[in-house]
């Protein structure tokens, strides 16, 4: 489980974390999402130990990430940016992990060869973007790690690739209860993949939740009816086209039915909600100009 | 063996869950047959495995399949609808007739079948 | 791998090596060229054994200042070169290995290809000079030794700067400052004080120079000496080998690479990854660098802004060197603003550093020409001086002189000079024949208390000074001429011998015309005996040795002269060198001479 509490971040005077909480359960799939300059890539960076916090503090496991050996040996990363070390070949990179990470498995690295497809001699530097990205995830396969840390990793990659990278990622998520922590723009991808969501903005975390939990409980209804509304409902949000209300209200669906059963509606459907609006609708009642927040 | 329609706003593990119950009452998935395991079908479509976890959940809350530990899920035996339906149906056939004396065509019968199927989330055929 | 405390990995240390061995593979190249293929290449006639320790020792030479201090700073820059990205600082933050591990063996690689290259390269010419016959495995053993303790110097320092400086371009020139640093400033400082303070003698350098190593190195504080050996029969000395001089000093520097290396350790350590690429990559450094950054511009920007603007005569013109002080102080330490905060808009607040160090500055100069302690007015009582040294800029060794009367007459001539301070800074500012010249010359005390302090003046040499023996010329002119002054700076304190006579030769006009000229070696009995019969004698009488200080004008160049110049070397193979300029008066020398040939005031 990987636990952030309270952490504090300043470059120079700028806050770029500001008494952060986020928690990882043992095994989920977690989106990190926010706008840029939300302070996405700096949380991943304290809890893949390269920042030191200046309060608070990173735990994966209940101990320490920051110079711990053991945990980070259990911990692969993939960054935004990849390091190209000068004229090394995926074959050199190999060797290399294979001496830095104690549990690399190389007869996995030979055995996902076909998968990624990767030239192994040619120097590393002549890769494209994506390619490159694609090594650094065959590398960090092959270490089964137990935490694997993506910063905004797929983009750059096309959508078989991404297909296939995320199948085995969830293969291992589901054999060996891997935790994954992807940092992303992609909604539509996160809601495939995920099964913990939290939004973060200026350095503060507005919302975490399990994906389940979000999208249970909120429903969005059209509703047509000469009755005043029934009580105990908590709307999100209403509108009126002609005679049709729209709105969307927190609960679950078979309670919000019930409940607005009370006022005989004409017309009373039920319409399932994409992950963008729920976070719309959840978020709104900040008062964040959500939209920018989101995407 | 599952698409998932990504345009479709449903939860995909009510969209999973649909498309298992469809094949399993059109008989594409026999009684008595093996499903996929949680993590197959995971690393196939490329989708969390608690997702997947939740369909069958909620497929075997509705009697659909059944889960042994250590084995799998498998198929469960639909319940022939032979006994005791002679009642409601006897109870049906003479409420249609009222309902045709009272101006109701065919067709606005069928109109009314399939929203009750809406009604109760059931797969249209 | 939790447990056992490491600190070494392998895959790590490989990469290191394999990252730089351009670098080292031409390192090993150039040696080989250099050393053992030069020695069986290159033959020389008379003493093989004796030429081939001198190209090794040369070698050595060469080896442990120059080549080591670019050596040492290419290879701490390609190894830790992935400090100055925050891409690869933090892929290398984020392994699992303990900061402490990657930094001890990636120091550990780059001393490898240091020290390894070397000890191939020593065998190697080991072999080579064994193989011509020529064993010389004392001379390789220095090699090493000196090239080994350059190398653990330079390349310490060279890693201390990559943990401090994080920018990639900022650290070789951090690196080429530091080593000059102490020096260059050294002599500006005093320069500068020289001009206002009365009195003040320039910085001889050499304590400061062992702070700037690559100066001291480039200036011989490290070389190869011959070693000279008597021969009784000839009476000459011969040259029967080379020694390396400077060990005490590559030792000490070998110490403080060490030091280095450790305070690198600790810095690695705490330092934070997200001043990678920053200048200054340790927080708590930064305003140390400001503030050294500034004083540092100041007088190095301020001296050379004088130097531009011509300014001759520093002393007069106090404000102006103020001023231009002030402005390299603006300059440097707006700069250094600039490179901390990464912006060129820094002019808006942080004014008070600057004023701050401007007070500094002006508190420093101000006191200096002022005399607040009391520096340019110190005079001495007679009593207390043991002994005095009087020399002139053109004087090499110069002993004490005890002599109570020649000590009065040189506190005498102190008096008269602090007494006449704007007499003699007016007549040297107003030197107007280009003839006329300005006399430096020093006055040191040691006081019975053992403490000792030296003085410099300049002495205008005028038309009307020259001859006039009230002026400062005039009495310094006598007081430099009396006879123990003259000794002092003609023979060395220590007992002479024959075998003490390293070199001697006299060279000069052989009639008196001018129009011949000829060079003599004497052996070092015939120089004993010159310098002990006629040379000694001669001074005491006060005919030889006797300067005198004319305008250039009044100084013929045609005149025929002939001088004698002998190398005394003591028991420890240091050497003095003295010279004489034979004066007509000085009958014994002249004599001696002219059995040698040469005549120069021979009457025709």
């Amino acid at each position: 489980m990987i636990e952030v509490q309270n952490l504090t971040k300043r470059f120079d005077d700028f806050p770029a974390l500001d008494g952060l909480s986020l928690t990882v359960p043992q095994g989920s799939v977690y989106g990190l999402i926010g706008p840029n300059g939300a302070g996405k890539t700096t949380v991943i960076r304290h809890i893949t130990g390269i920042y030191r916090p200046d309060s608070g503090n990173v735990r994966i496991d209940g101990l320490p990430v920051y110079e711990n050996t053991a945990v980070k040996s259990r911990m692969a990363f993939i960054p935004d940016e990849i390091y190209v070390p000068g004229s090394v070949t995926v074959r050199d990179m190999m060797q290399f992990w294979r001496g830095v990470y104690p549990r690399f498995d190389a007869s996995r690295f030979s055995a996902l060869r076909d998968v990624f497809q990767l030239s192994e001699t040619k120097p590393f530097r002549r890769f494209s973007k994506g390619m490159q990205k694609q090594a650094m995830f065959w590398l960090a396969i092959c270490i089964k790690p137990d935490y694997l840390i993506l910063d905004e990793p797929i983009d750059g990659l096309d959508p078989v690739m991404r297909r296939q990278i995320w199948s085995i990622l969830l293969d291992d998520v589901a054999e060996c209860g891997t935790t994954v922590l992807v940092s992303s723009h992609n909604l539509r991808e996160l809601e495939d993949v995920c099964d913990h969501v939290g939004v973060m903005h200026h350095g503060r975390m507005l919302l975490e939740r399990s994906l389940a939990e979000l999208q249970d409980n909120v429903v969005k209804v059209q509703l047509v009816t000469e009755n005043p509304l029934p009580e105990g409902l908590t709307i999100l949000h209403s509108s009126m086209t002609g005679r049709i209300q729209t709105l969307i209200l927190r609960g679950r669906q078979h309670e919000v039915a019930d409940l607005l059963a009370q006022c005989h509606p004409m017309l009373c459907d039920l319409l399932p909600l994409t992950l963008e609006e729920v976070f719309i609708y959840e978020l709104g009642g900040a008062n964040y100009d959500v939209k920018n927040i989101v995407l | 063996m599952i698409s998932i329609n990504y345009r479709d706003s449903r939860p995909i593990y009510e969209q999973i869950q649909h498309e298992l119950h469809r094949m399993i009452l059109s008989g594409g998935l026999a009684a008595g047959s093996r499903l996929p395991s949680v993590r197959e079908l995971a690393a196939e479509l490329a989708i969390n495995p608690n997702t997947i976890q939740r369909a069958y959940r909620e497929l075997e809350a509705e009697g659909v399949i059944l889960s042994i530990a250590g084995k799998g899920s498998f198929v469960a035996e639909l319940p022939k609808p032979e006994k005791g339906a002679d009642a409601p149906l006897a109870r049906f056939r003479a409420s249609v007739r009222e309902l045709r004396t009272l101006g109701f065509s065919t067709r606005e019968l069928h109109t009314f079948l399939d929203d009750l199927d809406k009604e109760d989330a059931l797969p249209h055929d | 791998m939790t447990s056992r405390t490491s600190c070494f990995n392998r895959a790590i240390f490989r990469r290191a090596l394999r990252r730089t061995a351009p670098l080292w593979i031409l390192y090993l190249v150039f040696w080989i060229a250099a050393l053992p293929v030069q020695l069986l290449v290159a033959r020389s006639g008379s003493s093989p054994a004796v030429s081939a320790q001198y190209t090794i020792l040369t070698a050595a030479y060469a080896g442990c200042g120059v080549v080591s201090f670019v050596y040492g700073l290419a290879t701490a820059w390609l190894i830790f070169n992935w400090l100055f990205r925050s891409r690869s600082a933090y892929f290398y933050a984020s392994l699992p290995v303990r900061r402490q591990t990657v930094f001890t063996t990636q120091y550990c690689a780059g001393l490898l290809i240091g020290l390894l290259p070397n000890l191939i390269v020593c065998l190697l010419t080991m072999a080579a000079a064994a193989s011509l016959g020529l064993p010389q495995p004392w001379a390789c053993l220095q090699w090493l030794g000196a090239n080994c303790l350059g190398y653990l110097f330079f390349y310490s320092f060279a890693v201390l700067m990559c943990m401090v400086v994080g920018q990639v371009a900022a650290m070789p020139i951090f690196y080429l400052v530091f080593n000059c640093a102490v020096y260059v400033l050294d002599k500006i400082v005093h320069a500068l004080l020289e001009a206002f303070v009365y009195g003040m003698p320039e910085s001889g350098g050499s304590v400061a120079m062992r702070f700037s190593p690559l100066i001291c190195f480039l200036e011989g504080g490290v070389q190869p000496r011959s070693i000279y050996v008597y021969n009784g029969e000839t009476a000459v000395y011969d040259t029967v080998g080379y020694g390396f001089q400077g060990w005490q000093y590559l030792l000490i520097l070998g110490a403080v690479g060490v030091l280095f290396a450790v305070l690198a350790f600790f810095l690695y350590r705490s330092r934070e990854m997200e001043l990678c690429g920053d200048v200054i990559a340790v927080r708590a450094l930064r305003p140390c660098f400001l503030y050294l950054f500034t004083i540092g511009c100041s007088f190095v920007l301020g001296y050379f802004i004088l130097f531009l603007l011509g300014a001759q005569s520093l002393s007069s013109n106090f404000p102006l060197v103020l001023t231009c002080l002030l402005a390299g102080a603006f300059l440097g330490y707006f700069a250094a603003r600039m490179m901390l905060q990464k912006t060129l808009r820094v002019f808006s607040d942080g004014w008070w550093g600057y004023f701050v160090c401007c007070a500094v500055i002006l508190i420093v100069f101000g006191s200096a020409r002022l005399d607040i302690f009391g520096y340019s007015g110190r005079l001495p009582d007679t009593d207390e001086i043991a002994s005095v040294r009087v020399m002139t800029y053109r004087d090499d060794t110069v002993g004490s002189v005890t002599d109570p009367a020649v000590i009065a007459q040189t506190t005498a001539l102190q008096k008269y000079l602090l007494d006449n301070q704007p007499e003699v800074e007016r007549q040297l500012r107003h030197l107007r024949s280009s003839d006329s010249y300005g006399q430096s010359f020093y006055l040191e005390y040691t006081l019975k208390n053992g403490k000792q302090f030296t003085r410099k003046y300049t002495a205008a040499v005028t038309a009307e000074t020259q001859s006039d023996p009230e002026s400062l010329i005039g009495r310094f002119s006598a007081l430099y001429n009396a006879v123990p002054v003259v000794l002092s700076r003609s023979s060395p304190a220590w007992e002479l011998s024959a075998r003490n006579f390293s070199y001697c030769s006299v060279s000069g006009s052989t009639d008196a015309d001018g129009s011949t000229y000829d060079s003599v070696d004497l052996n070092s009995r015939e120089a004993y005996a010159l310098f002990t019969d006629c040379i000694l004698p001669d001074i005491e009488d006060g005919t030889l040795g006797q300067t005198e200080f004319r305008t250039t004008g009044s100084q013929s160049k045609s005149d025929p002269y002939v001088s004698v110049s002998f190398d005394l070397t003591d028991a420890f193979g240091v050497t003095a060198y003295y010279s004489f300029t034979v004066s007509q008066e000085a009958s014994r020398t002249l004599a001696y001479l002219d059995k040698l040939g040469f005549r120069p005031f021979a009457d025709s």
